[in-house]
């Protein structure tokens, strides 16, 4: 139902996008895009460094799509697009890759890109003393730069990462050779260079002159530091930022308010994200397959989607986004079924004991839920569970940790249940999720292990022909939803405004528009709309 | 009375020992100090290997009492290390938020303070009228009201609705801009924050000022002066207020340390980097070096804040003898 709804949605947009009223009439008088103006962009806290090499957190990662460049990209429809390389080749045996790179490319400092930097930066990634995460590169068995423009990746199997695994930011070699630390304005190939970063305050780039794909329109990007999700939104309105997340509680009311729909343009996508509860098959409790299924059927996520959220979330079937290579549509999320779940907890041996919680050879079903502090949804769903559970004779003891704290639990296997969420990438392969190694499994701290399901994986990461890789990933989900190693929970559905004087924003069905390549930079103001001039 | 300060000065100090002792402690027992330090989240849980590299790197191996030392040494000179996170001398991050929250602190105390004093003290004058009976209400009502609803009202009226006030932040001009024009830019900025932290202890130090001239008001020597004549208005005005003073000196001791304790609320909801949240993302990001130096600081200024409030009671009242009261309290 909700799907449907989701869909609906999407097609909704789609001729949202078409009629696009008040936009879409400026720009035919407006002409041809023009340079000038700036945009600004809320962040919710400093990035914690700027060293591209390293930092994991979200608003580092999007500094560095702008100040710095990947051999390769995602455009609009998530296909792969050229970036720094112009073309790549892979051989017929999937094991060797050859970027073709720009020629002419120069670091904001003026010198020139060159295949060294491309080896330098994969050297760097490999080198464990660099702290950075190197495991998209593990199937690489050399990379070597035969001359200037022209880098050689040898891989010791065919994988179907070959290219999504250099998406990553290409650093310059004659600035990071001989100190430590990155300075404290990263410099890189990017259409936009770092102005500066005042910690609290805001990130500043503007416009490079020189970029290869020619100057981007917006002369700044400012990234303002507002760390409240109800003032980043109030900022939107007063005009001092151009974008916002919308909150759920104000999305009806104001995509109905035509004032507010002349002002802004809005956008709606399922983030690449999912929120799930994990079940340590480590304890007595959740070995069981029969009982983590119980736990699924025992929430109503429909109910809660609907209710709770608003419809600001997508149910989901398994760990596979609708967006991604593969999803089976056909393969619907388990029901909301009480009593099924009861039948299954009785199966699997746990019965309840007269007046008391459920039992099984004297234990009693009592475990606890680890939750991170501060997000109001999460302790939420974590009442949803122990409500739902109750009426099954199962309790529930929530406990609320830290971040920090909270990963140290799980890095020790020191839990019982744990509700969490994981970033998705545009690949969906979910080995580190689900296979049973530590090496190629390292987030599957639950303990799940299938030999089934560890054959599958490794067959999807190295199936290259698209048709047998949807296959096995077909079967994939299907094992998920038999096992249920985790209680997939939601999609959450970002819902997102931009100030309507910014002309040629394409919308992109699973992304924000300033996700894609190269998406913003063709973003521009009509010369009569144009709002902030002059340098920031 | 120098003799006093002396021994003041010296019995502060195993007091912060102390004080650094436990927080040194209770950060060692804090879990998740590695996982924050290799950015871990729940898609990415670091190796073994990485942990015990980050251990060797930040010389997590030694043993804690060595390191606690070692920390007292560079605290010796004022040394207090560099953060975990971005490398920057701790000092840098420490002054610029102490900056802000002092700012933001002493305009709201300020603006507190001149409007509750009058206030305080015209109530005590007019105690049991019905004027006096509802601004008294108003006030609970006031000090009651949450902070994070007002926070939103006056967010979405001044700056929203009708567009008066800057919304957040600390500045919208650009460095280029004149510096007049960046005092007020951030003097504009600063009025939502000023005001919502003021209303609160508004209410407080109102209330406190009435009830204290009111007691000055009952007793013996207003009534003498009373008796000589004096009219009511300076008995009010000149001889209970000043008196209520003396009260009020001890709690302004109280207060300096809280003019640098940020609010973390405020700051989050109107983007002010001030030390409330430098507090709270540097405990979240387990950046040790920066909560150790704030906890420092908060101490030594609670510390001299207390001090000063002794100072401040002696001269206020010169019959408090500061000597006596210190053996008193030593025997």
């Amino acid at each position: 139902m909700l799907r449907r709804n989701v869909a609906v949605l999407l097609l909704a947009l789609l001729v949202a996008g078409c009629r696009q009223p008040a936009a879409e009439k400026a720009q035919a008088d407006a002409g041809h895009p023009v340079p000038g103006d700036r945009l600004v962009v809320p962040i919710a806290s400093d990035p914690p460094s700027l060293d591209f090499l390293t930092c994991t957190d979200a608003w580092c990662l999007l500094v560095a799509r702008f100040v710095s460049d990947s051999l390769v990209d995602e455009g609009e429809n998530l296909e792969t697009v050229p970036r720094l390389a112009s073309s790549w080749d892979l051989s017929g045996d999937g094991l060797r890759l050859s970027f073709h790179l720009r020629s002419g490319v120069r670091w904001h400092d003026g010198v020139p890109f060159t295949s060294r930097d491309v080896l330098f930066t994969y050297r760097r990634t490999v080198d464990p003393a660099s702290g950075a995460r190197a495991d998209q590169f593990q199937e690489i068995e050399e990379v070597t730069a035969p001359d200037d423009l022209t880098v050689e990746v040898r891989f010791r199997q065919p994988t179907v990462l070959a290219l999504e695994m250099w998406k990553v930011p290409i650093l310059p070699e004659h600035l990071s050779a001989s100190g430590a630390h990155p300075p404290d304005l990263p410099v890189g190939t990017g259409p936009y260079r770092m102005l500066r970063a005042v910690r609290g305050g805001e990130i500043v780039l503007q416009a490079n002159d020189d970029y290869f794909l020619g100057r981007p329109y917006l002369d700044y990007l400012v990234f303002k530091v507002i760390p409240s999700p109800a003032t980043q939104f109030q900022a939107l309105l007063t005009g001092e930022t151009d974008w916002s997340a919308v909150p759920a509680s104000e999305w009806k009311s104001r995509s109905e308010d035509p004032g507010f729909r002349k002002r802004f343009r809005t956008f709606e996508y399922p983030a690449l994200f999912l929120n799930y509860f994990g079940w340590n098959e480590r304890t007595p409790f959740f070995g069981d397959a029969r009982v983590r299924k119980a736990m699924t059927l025992a929430l109503d996520r429909e109910g809660f989607a609907r209710t709770v959220m608003l419809g600001s979330a997508v149910v989901a079937s398994s760990t596979f986004h609708p967006g991604q290579f593969g999803f089976d549509a056909s393969l619907k999320p388990l029901p909301y079924d009480l009593e099924q779940a009861g039948r299954l907890l009785d199966e699997a041996g746990w019965k309840v004991a007269a007046g008391g919680l459920r039992r099984k050879g004297g234990r009693e079903f009592r475990f606890s839920l680890l939750i991170f502090q501060g997000d109001p949804t999460t302790q939420q769903l974590a009442s949803l569970l122990k409500d739902s559970l109750s009426r099954l004779a199962v309790a529930v003891d929530i406990r609320v940790l830290d971040f920090p704290a909270l990963l140290d639990r799980l890095h020790r296997r020191d839990f019982e249940a744990v509700l969490s969420g994981w970033s998705l990438t545009t690949d969906p392969d979910p080995t580190a999720m689900l296979h049973s190694s530590p090496a190629l499994g390292p987030s599957n701290y639950v303990g799940y292990a299938s030999p089934e399901m560890d054959r599958l994986l490794l067959e999807g990461r190295h199936q290259t022909d698209p048709a047998q890789r949807r296959e096995t990933y077909r079967r994939i989900q299907a094992l998920e939803a038999a096992e249920q190693p985790y209680t997939p929970l939601f999609f959450p559905i970002q819902r997102v405004a931009l100030d309507a004087r910014f002309h040629d924003v394409r919308s992109s069905a699973a992304a924000s528009p300033l996700r894609p390549y190269p998406g913003p930079l063709r973003w521009f103001v009509p010369a009569a709309l144009q709002k902030r001039v002059g340098p920031p | 009375m120098s003799g006093y300060l002396v021994r003041r000065v010296i019995g502060a100090f195993p007091t912060l020992l102390g004080i650094t002792l436990l927080t040194f402690l209770l950060l060692e027992i804090l879990p998740g100090r590695e996982m924050a330090l290799a950015h871990a989240y729940p898609g990415r849980l670091p190796s073994v290997e990485t942990l015990q590299r980050l251990r060797e790197t930040y010389h997590l191996d030694e043993p804690p009492a060595r390191r606690y030392v070692q920390w007292l040494l560079r605290l010796c000179r004022w040394d207090l290390g560099e953060s975990l996170l971005d490398h920057r001398p701790v000092t840098e991050s420490l002054s610029a938020a102490a900056w802000k929250t002092f700012v933001l602190n002493l305009a709201s105390l300020t603006l507190a303070l001149l409007i509750a004093l009058p206030l305080g003290t015209h109530w005590a004058g007019k105690a049991g009228s019905p004027g006096e009976k509802a601004g008294s209400t108003l006030l609970y009502l006031l000090y009651a009201f949450p902070i994070f609803a007002a926070a939103l009202l006056l967010q979405h009226l001044l700056a929203v609705r009708l567009g008066w006030l800057p919304l957040q932040g600390v500045g919208d001009l650009p460095a280029s801009a004149s510096g007049l024009g960046r005092c007020l830019d951030f003097a504009a900025h600063l009025v939502l924050p000023v005001l919502c932290l003021a209303y609160g202890s508004l209410a407080y130090l109102a209330r406190f000022t009435r009830s204290s001239v009111l007691e000055g008001l009952r007793s013996g020597y207003v009534l003498a002066a009373r008796a000589r004549g004096v009219d009511e208005r300076s008995l009010l005005w000149r001889h209970a207020l000043r008196n209520a003073l003396v009260p009020a000196a001890t709690l302004l001791g109280a207060l300096i340390p809280a003019l640098l304790g940020g609010s973390v609320f405020v700051e989050t909801i109107f983007s002010w980097p001030g030390m409330g949240r430098l507090y709270f993302e540097s405990l979240q990001n387990r950046d040790y070096p920066v909560v150790l130096a704030l906890t420092v600081v908060t101490a030594l200024l609670t510390l001299a804040g207390s001090l000063l409030a002794d100072l401040l009671t002696c001269f206020a009242d010169p019959r408090i003898d500061l000597e006596a009261r210190a053996h008193v309290l030593s025997s």
